[in-house]
């Protein structure tokens, strides 16, 4: 009952006229940004950041959360019709949705993504509602070993889970580490990394990482990779799936919802993770799984689904824990520190208003996504007939233009430019750039909390984390994430080794 | 193992073992009471022990991100001006800057016409500038160039 009045206030907040204008402006933005190929929700995030400065802290939040999943949404239009992923989490998409279109199905594909999004957002945002208090509640109670030892296992899940080396991710997380010390040393004052200059005694600004990371480092690659893109298909007026379309996608929208909301919780569990295991998944227990790969209609339903329930499911620890599980997360995780809200256990406490507020801005969004893209879909694909040619120096002009605006810092443009570099070397040699990014913000919250377990219990021994029932557990937990593709890789070079061997 | 890895790995390690003598010289501390060179050299370990693993691990097959043939030219073409664009913003000003950067982008680096990169430069540098300096009041830099009264 009381969940039910917290979310009335909630709805009441939002559909205020200006704040649920915002919502539509976010939704509407991120849907382009999610059509639109080269610009994907982390980068479009870090440039409007700025922007959201002046604005009130409901408004600001609403609109950046509403561009995050309206680009989950908007993502499907182009992996559907141009065999394109519009980020991330649309590449599998590619596979039957492009093929679903070439059969003359672009409708029924285009239909079951937008319904499948729906019910994966909405039933993840019911979810994000039901567990949110009580995990809140239940953090209460961490202290910093605690602490500590989520973060460390956020960590090592940040590094195992994404991309597809466990190495490699790790690697990055571990620079992210790096990166993330570098500035005046909150305990003890002492400036670290910073080479004498002023700029970097604040330490290393998460905008310009981000937007030169994804947003320069991408448009960088494909500066020197220049694609050709394929035609676009015709978009055909009737998008509703048939009745046969429905009954094959009622279990993988099931299914997807709850495999998206399950990861969307993990560290490292991204809409783009979500959407790859939902279609092998769907793959696995299909009667049919020849057909995945020449238009099955399951392998849209169930990862368009899973990758809208994670978007949902990311809120859970970010608002309850202050811990952000990807990117985006991380930039939002931000957006609510510059206006002074510190996410975690206190957030519902102290600031119902903003945690509920934004709850039921997900509501209203996920269903102004439905009632606009399918009508509007016509539209959202005009944008793809512009020449990416034309888009990519404008892109390049936004991110200079949202780094400079920040704070008004030349600097701050060369650091976005060296990030670019970086995530362009990152992209052309397969180097995941997600976990750098979310290891940069874990990182000083690791360290302050692991400075205040050692000097607050003051044993000395790190076997003292063990002790304590939940971070042992959490640590425990960490270690076997991290042991897993150690014992995976011993075991396939025992397996070769036993192979390999002359038989007697 | 691949090239890349091993070179990634070699990297990590000497950055490792650098990072570890700057945590040092930071002053580590105790595990009772940690320094402010503590955690960086949990991060000079973890680095080190990373780049070992990329070093001894068993071969590691990467697709190749390659798409085609590069385009260093443009590549190179692209970097240079944004630095370019970066030192010059706050002399030129902003809309002659980005004016500049937008032409040398739109002709040298994606080869349009001189009439559709000129077009298209003036016309984005111009709207941004009334976007975001006259209506979001961003104090971009005004530079020399003559601005319109309450610009």
């Amino acid at each position: 009952m009381e969940i039910l009045g917290s979310l009335w206030t909630g709805f009441a907040t939002t559909l205020a006229p200006g704040n649920f204008l915002v919502v539509f402006l976010g939704v509407v933005i991120g849907t382009v940004i999610g059509v639109l190929p080269g610009l994907g929700p982390t980068a479009s995030i870090a440039l409007l950041l700025p922007a959201t400065v002046g604005m009130d802290m409901i408004p600001s939040l609403i609109f950046l959360a509403g561009i995050y999943y309206g680009a989950m949404y908007g993502g499907s239009t182009t992996s559907i019709l141009v065999n394109i992923p519009g980020e991330a989490a649309s590449v599998i998409t590619c596979i039957d949705g492009y093929q679903m279109a070439r059969q003359g199905r672009a409708g029924a594909a285009l239909g079951i993504a937008a319904f499948g999004s729906f019910i994966g957002g909405t039933l993840g945002v019911v979810a994000v509602m039901l567990i949110s208090p009580f995990l809140a509640e239940a953090a209460l109670k961490f202290g910093a070993p605690e602490m500590f030892a989520l973060l460390f296992f956020a960590f090592t899940c940040i590094g195992t889970l994404v991309g597809k080396s466990v190495a490699r991710g790790l690697l990055m997380a571990a620079l992210g580490l790096l990166l993330g010390v570098v500035g005046t040393d909150d305990i003890h004052g002492v400036d670290r990394f910073t080479f004498g200059t002023l700029y970097l005694r604040d330490g290393i600004g998460l905008v310009p990482l981000a937007m030169g990371l994804f947003g320069l480092g991408e448009i960088f690659f494909n500066i020197e990779q220049r694609e050709k893109t394929g035609s676009v298909l015709a978009v055909p007026r009737n998008l509703l799936p048939t009745r046969k379309d429905w009954k094959e996608s009622f279990w993988p929208v099931l299914r997807g919802s709850g495999l998206g909301f399950g990861i969307g919780v993990l560290p490292g569990g991204m809409p783009a993770v979500a959407s790859l295991m939902s279609y092998a998944v769907e793959k696995r227990v299909s009667k049919h799984p020849e057909r995945f790969g020449s238009g099955a209609v399951e392998g849209v339903a169930g990862p368009e689904t899973a990758n809208n329930a994670a978007t949902a499911g990311g809120f859970v620890p970010l608002l309850t824990l202050g811990i952000p599980t990807n990117s985006v997360l991380a930039l939002l995780l931000a957006a609510l520190m510059l206006h002074g809200v510190t996410p975690g256990p206190l957030l519902l406490l102290k600031w119902p208003h903003v945690f509920w507020g934004v709850i039921a801005s997900m509501y209203i969004g996920n269903i102004m996504l439905l009632i606009l893209n399918l009508p509007l879909i016509g539209i959202f694909v005009q944008l793809l007939r512009i020449p990416y040619a034309i888009l990519s120096p404008l892109i390049i002009m936004f991110v200079l233009l949202g780094a400079y605006a920040l704070n008004n810092s030349i600097a701050d443009v060369f650091m976005t430019l060296f990030f670019g570099v970086l995530g362009y070397l990152l992209r052309r040699f397969a180097f995941e750039p997600a976990p750098l990014v979310l290891a940069f913000v874990l990182g000083p919250m690791m360290e302050v909390n692991l400075s205040k377990a050692l000097i607050m219990f003051g044993t000395g021994n790190p076997l003292y984390f063990f002790t304590r029932p939940i971070s042992g557990v959490l640590l425990t937990l960490a270690l076997a994430v991290l042991s897993f593709p150690l014992f995976r890789t011993l075991g396939k070079s025992f397996s070769r080794a036993h192979e390999s061997s002359p038989k007697n | 193992m691949s090239r890349v890895d091993r070179g990634v790995g070699i990297a990590a390690l000497l950055g490792g073992i650098l990072l570890a003598i700057a945590g040092w010289r930071l002053g580590p501390g105790t595990s009772k009471l940690p320094g402010p060179g503590f955690f960086p050299l949990l991060i000079a370990c973890t680095l080190g022990g990373l780049g070992a693993w990329l070093l001894l691990r068993p071969g590691f097959e990467e697709k190749s991100v390659s798409r085609g043939s590069p385009r260093w030219s443009a590549l190179a073409i692209a970097l240079i001006s944004i630095f370019g664009y970066a030192m010059v913003l706050n002399d030129l000003g902003y809309l002659l800057s980005t004016f500049a950067l937008l032409t040398v982008q739109l002709r040298w680096v994606e080869k349009h016409s001189w009439s559709t990169s000129l077009w298209t430069a003036a016309i984005a540098s111009t709207v941004s500038l009334v976007v975001f300096r006259v209506l979001l009041k961003v104090p971009l830099p005004a530079g020399f160039f003559p601005l319109p009264k309450g610009w």
